[in-house]
């Protein structure tokens, strides 16, 4: 008897389990593409929900003229690979948040984090962020950074920015106000 | 042997490698110039495209980009095509076409399009959208630009215009690896198998530095390899199958190879050595389960019909196994287990990283699902299913925050109507005008003062009472007459006097200054509190903004909300069974290959069984040695090439 080598066996099975029955799998490939159709359209009227109530919500505790934002950034931040972050509003703790390797990879890259909304009055304020992470040479690194801000009737947006100082090889921390 | 023995089988080899999609690079995001911008950035690179999609659309709405509006609308472009929403994709990049837009923000907008139309299929339209680009892609897009073209001419079997775009390919690195493969694809299909060849061979040969390339190397490798095996050239075949990484993706499929492309040289002995090595492996690879029946036919033809036997019969054992954790499997799977293993760890995890990570009932957590998990129709219908349970908790979440807002609403509307009286009421505007009125005398009276050099109205109080005292001493003295001697009074009178009154007058200017300074303090003290006053008039004016016309809008929103739940819910319903059908057809799939294969080493079995009792009455323990039982540790350790290592001569029947 003559031996088939069995190098094609599995190629063989598999061309005739895809061929048990063509038709049925022809119906279900069509459900399955409606489904999929429905589950896009779905997608995205979720969406649309979504961020219509993203800004009700923003309309409704944020109001325009009390609305205040702090957002952070990284430009290059090779001196420095940050762990955490606080934030204080005239000497209130408001926010602090511990970086995921995600999230801290994200701001590497270039995202930016909206780390607090909330309500300021009109008027003088006083923003101190707290950075601590690593710097230069891997060692324990812990700096502020601090701006005061005078509060319009507009919404107000600010950003920290971690830099870094070539010339003094150090990390630098400074913060906009966006106009 | 065929003079062109690639001709005709190449092909179809091919046919499961045709067009490496190279490697997937998303829109390359910019420099963040609006916030907004840069948020959706922040959530993109952590595969939240829900979150990414929310917050552009967020503020495109309320038109928070003012420098990046094209820059943003492109990200969200590709995001849609992300998130599986090619409709919503297609339709923004043609609106950005519509608009007057930069000429190079256009060509990135085109080649998106094109990148889009390809995967939908829509070949044609993908090739017109790839001709509209002119000089504005970056330079390392061009490189993709070239391979998707390439790719789009295979598709429409215009492989000479593929084999011409890729032939002079001058992109670095990974691209160039890419085009290589391509290019002999291309040129397989357009029946010049001998180039393709040479191509595949020198992917197969080039010098790979990252795992991108080193699977691509391997994949070159397996396609020649297999492919010069059917052309019946061994030995460049297991040349081909030795240039796989012996611990890569693609190896248990090199070492089955690679023992038969030295079968095939008749280095029968050599063969069992690959064979032997995947044995080892998990028995779940459809390579490692050919091998169970490799290692005993060439056993077999080494002459070892005994060995032979022992090995047929441990496959016989280890098929059987693995039928019975299919039969598990398949029942954990029919009665549900699988779906309730999908359910994310984290329930607001939009990324799916958290799904099925250490939450595997026991029935499931065996490597097949695992391998079940890795096909490409699954891990689709999977993300489709597990992208309806994150709709599902958003729409929950927003279901029970709008009743908090409601009752926040309540609230404010409460506490403004309990301090409405209060603020509204004229005491306030009555005092701030009393303020003004006296604010007014005050300031007239200093000017009185500096006109008519009213000495006495500057005098501090003991100078006022000091020239009380004089006043009081001259009416008496003019009362007492001139009869009187009062000569000396009358002088100590006028000196006291003229000292006092030069004490005054020498102090008037600084002291008018400083009355003058005290009236600025006033006036300012009066402008702030007007300010306050109108700041609370104006914040009382709009206080009914932060609740009027909420009410509607939460109630449409909350319409919104349930009907979409009912939708999603159906079409998770759907989903679910369509992710349990696919489940059970793969197993049935795998259980239907190694019964096959069973039933080929029970026959193997019996024949061989035959055989020996014709030869003589077999000893009881030559069948299943103690030893060599299957199963047993030694059995599946030791390789069986020393036992059945053929005298000189045998290895060549």
């Amino acid at each position: 008897m003559k031996i088939v080598p069995l190098v094609w066996l599995s190629a063989v099975l598999c061309l005739a389990g895809s061929l048990v029955s063509p038709l049925r799998a022809a119906e279900d490939g069509g459900d399955q593409a409606a489904l999929n159709e429905r589950i896009q359209d779905l997608k995205k009227a979720v969406l649309d929900l979504n961020r219509d109530l993203f800004l009700l919500e923003e309309d409704l505790l944020f109001p325009a003229n009390t609305q205040f934002s702090v957002f952070l950034s990284v430009d290059a931040g090779k001196l420095f690979q940050l762990d955490s972050v606080k934030l204080k509003i005239d000497d209130k703790l408001v926010a602090a948040h511990l970086y995921t390797e995600r999230e801290s990879a994200a701001l590497y890259r270039g995202g930016v984090q909206r780390l607090y909304v909330g309500n300021l009055a009109s008027g003088k304020h006083e923003i101190v962020a707290f950075f601590t992470g690593k710097g230069p040479n891997d060692r324990n690194y812990k700096r502020a950074t601090k701006v005061v801000i005078d509060k319009t009737e507009d919404p107000q947006f600010i950003e920290l920015k971690i830099l870094d100082d070539a010339t003094k090889e150090q990390p630098e921390f400074v913060a906009k106000v966006w106009e | 042997m065929s003079l062109n023995p690639l001709r005709g089988w190449l092909p179809a080899l091919l046919a499961g490698l045709l067009l490496l999609p190279a490697p997937g690079r998303a829109e390359e995001p910019g420099v963040v110039q609006d916030l907004p911008y840069g948020l959706a950035l922040y959530h993109f690179f952590q595969d939240r495209y829900f979150s990414a999609i929310t917050d552009l659309m967020a503020a495109r709405q309320r038109q928070r980009l003012p420098r990046q509006q094209e820059e943003a609308d492109l990200l969200l472009g590709s995001l849609y095509l992300a998130y599986g929403l090619e409709k919503p994709s297609g339709e923004l990049f043609e609106r950005i076409l519509e608009q007057q837009v930069a000429p190079a923000v256009a060509d990135r907008v085109w080649f998106n399009l094109a990148r889009l139309r390809y995967e939908q299929g829509q070949y044609d339209q993908a090739l017109k959208a790839l001709e509209r680009i002119g000089e504005g892609l970056p330079p390392e897009r061009e490189a993709e630009r070239r391979n998707l073209l390439a790719n789009i001419h295979l598709r429409r079997k215009a492989y000479d215009k593929a084999i011409a775009v890729l032939a002079d390919f001058a992109g670095e690195g990974a691209w160039k690896a890419y085009a290589r493969f391509n290019l002999g694809v291309a040129l397989v299909k357009a029946g010049r198998e001998e180039e393709g060849a040479r191509q595949l061979e020198a992917v197969g040969r080039m010098e790979a530095t990252t795992p991108e390339l080193k699977a691509l190397r391997d994949q070159a490798n397996i396609a020649l390899g297999f492919a010069w095996l059917r052309a019946e050239r061994p030995k460049a075949a297991a040349a081909a199958f030795a240039r796989v990484r012996l611990h890569g993706p693609l190896s248990n499929k090199a070492l089955l190879g690679m023992g038969w492309a030295r079968a095939r040289q008749e280095r029968l002995q050599e063969s069992l050595v690959p064979w032997l090595e995947l044995k080892v492996r998990s028995p779940l690879d459809p390579a490692v389960q050919e091998s169970l029946l490799a290692i005993p036919y060439t056993i077999e033809r080494l002459e070892k019909p005994k060995l032979a036997l022992v090995h047929y019969t441990e496959a016989s054992v280890r098929y059987e196994q693995q039928l019975a954790e299919l039969k598990r499997l398949r029942e954990a799977v029919a009665r549900g287990e699988l779906l309730q293993a999908l359910r994310p760890g984290n329930l607001d995890d939009e990324s799916g990283d958290s799904i099925y990570r250490g939450r595997l009932p026991a029935a499931l957590s065996v490597p097949y699902l695992y391998r079940l998990l890795a096909s490409n129709d699954f891990r689709s219908a999977l993300r489709n299913h597990q992208d309806l349970q994150y709709l599902r908790y958003v729409l929950g979440r927003w279901e029970h925050y709008l009743p908090v807002f409601t009752l926040m609403l309540k609230e404010r509307r409460a506490a403004y109507e309990k301090k409405l009286p209060a603020v509204t009421s004229d005491l306030l505007l009555e005092q701030l005008e009393d303020f003004r009125r006296q604010r007014a005398a005050l300031a007239a009276e200093v000017k009185r003062v500096e006109r008519e050099h009213d000495l006495r109205a500057l005098a501090d109080e003991d100078e006022a009472e000091w020239l009380d005292v004089l006043a009081d001493v001259r009416r008496r003295l003019e009362r007492l007459g001139s009869g009187a001697d009062l000569e000396e009074e009358q002088a100590k009178y006028r000196l006291f006097n003229g000292i006092l009154i030069w004490r005054i007058e020498s102090d008037f200017v600084p002291r008018l200054w400083r009355l003058k300074r005290g009236l600025q303090r006033l006036d300012q003290a009066l402008a702030e509190t007007e300010k306050q006053y109108a700041a609370l008039q104006r914040a009382w004016k709009i206080a009914p903004r932060t609740f009027e016309g909420f009410d509607d809008r939460i109630r449409g929103q909350y319409r919104r909300i349930k009907t979409l739940q009912g939708q999603v819910d159906a079409a998770l319903k759907a989903q679910q069974q369509a992710v349990q059908t696919l489940a059970l057809a793969e197993i049935d799939r795998q259980q239907a290959r190694l019964k096959s294969y069973l039933v080929r080493a029970r026959f193997a079995q019996a024949r061989l069984y035959d055989k020996l009792m014709k030869m003589q009455p077999p000893p009881a323990d030559l069948i299943a040695p103690p030893d060599e039982q299957p199963g047993a540790p030694r059995a599946a350790d030791r390789p069986p090439a020393a036992e059945a290592a053929p005298a000189a001569g045998e290895a060549r029947p």
